[in-house]
């Protein structure tokens, strides 16, 4: 049976000092258990794609000197091309960042990556051709050179959409769609989470959203957990992130302390009702398999099998 | 009813460092070479 000790410290701790004083968030680190990676901004922003095609707008300017104005237009509507994809693959690199830390949503619908990918190879080419002018195969080579290179440093996306349950299972399709939502509100929790300026109230919410996650990859381990888990789903979920919701709203224009008080229980009483929650699921794995435990021990008793 | 875990798809890794450099390299060559001429047209 699972009993107190067997309670993860990172759910049994109260706020540290250091979490208080420095703003250290509980989920910086990757979970061992559940394999998520850090948050935090994305490593890669491509800031090259910003970078390279600045000498285009400087041509721009001496075409503009020069009273040249096809240069001006080459070169200047190139430069923009290139700033579209830039601007493209950096919000690309943001979503697939975001979605790294989503275990049953998939946020993303447009290959934002790929386009900026594909346009990055466009304007070269174009550039190739129209400002520099080289011939139309030259062009094309340098069109296929900065797409490879593009996709070595920053990757396309895969054509195919992905699903995040690719199962033809009619319960665990019911299952997926109910951690899909269940999932959304954490991600509105989280967002919720970022505009409220207490570090004290942002931790404990951002730590409420970490111990979400947790019963959602237990109901993940186990679907049929989730008619264990309906009432944490649709009352405790719905009802942290609607009030999380409605402080971020309301906090700024009314600098109440009995309303920051109030939140800040209301904090403290839904995390111990997650940390139930999570704890219980636990418990009925073990009562579970000490059912099973206990069915084989007679089966091979029965059989004479000491 | 299967472990839906098992069946999320892994996460999008990152390439490993030399081939980002590769990558690097390439996209400076083309894009950052071809602006450059650019430039010198006039």
């Amino acid at each position: 049976m699972a009993g107190p000790a067997s309670t993860p410290p990172e759910q049994r701790r109260t706020l540290s000092l250091t979490e208080l004083i420095l703003g250290v968030r509980p989920d910086r680190h990757p979970d061992p258990d559940t394999n998520m990676p850090a948050r935090g901004k994305p490593r890669a922003k491509g800031t090259l794609l910003f970078l390279l095609p600045i000498p285009l707008l400087i041509g721009a300017l001496i075409g503009l000197g020069a009273g040249r104005l096809d240069v001006v237009l080459f070169d200047g509507g190139i430069f923009a091309l290139f700033m579209a994809a830039a601007d493209l693959t950096r919000r690309g690199l943001r979503a697939e960042h975001a979605q790294q830390i989503l275990r049953f949503t998939r946020l993303q619908r447009i290959p934002l990556k790929t386009i900026g990918g594909l346009l990055t190879g466009v304007a070269t080419g174009l550039a190739a051709w129209l400002s520099v002018g080289q011939g139309p195969a030259l062009s094309l080579v340098y069109a296929t050179v900065a797409m490879i290179g593009f996709h070595l440093v920053y990757g396309l996306e895969p054509l195919a959409r992905a699903r995040p349950f690719a199962t033809d299972d009619e319960r665990a399709r019911k299952v997926a769609a109910a951690l899909e939502e269940a999932e959304r509100k954490l991600i509105d929790l989280d967002r919720a989470a970022t505009t409220i300026a207490n570090p004290e109230l942002k931790i404990r919410l951002q730590r409420i959203g970490s111990q979400g996650r947790s019963i959602l990859n237990q109901i993940a381990d186990r679907p049929t957990d989730l008619f264990r888990a309906r009432k944490f789903l649709s009352v405790y979920l719905d009802g942290v992130q609607q009030v999380a919701d409605g402080y971020a709203r309301t906090h700024r224009l009314a600098d109440s302390r009995e309303l920051e008080q109030n939140f800040r229980n209301v904090l403290v009483t839904v995390e111990q009702v997650f940390d139930e929650q999570h704890q219980r699921l636990l418990k009925t794995d073990v009562m579970d398999l000490d059912i099973q435990i206990e069915v084989l021990k007679k089966q091979l008793e029965r059989e004479g099998i000491q | 009813m299967p472990e839906l875990r098992t069946i999320v798809p892994p996460s999008p890794t990152r390439p490993p460092l030399g081939i980002r450099l590769l990558g690097g390299v390439l996209l400076t060559f083309s894009v950052g070479l071809v602006s450059c001429q650019a430039m010198f047209v006039l």
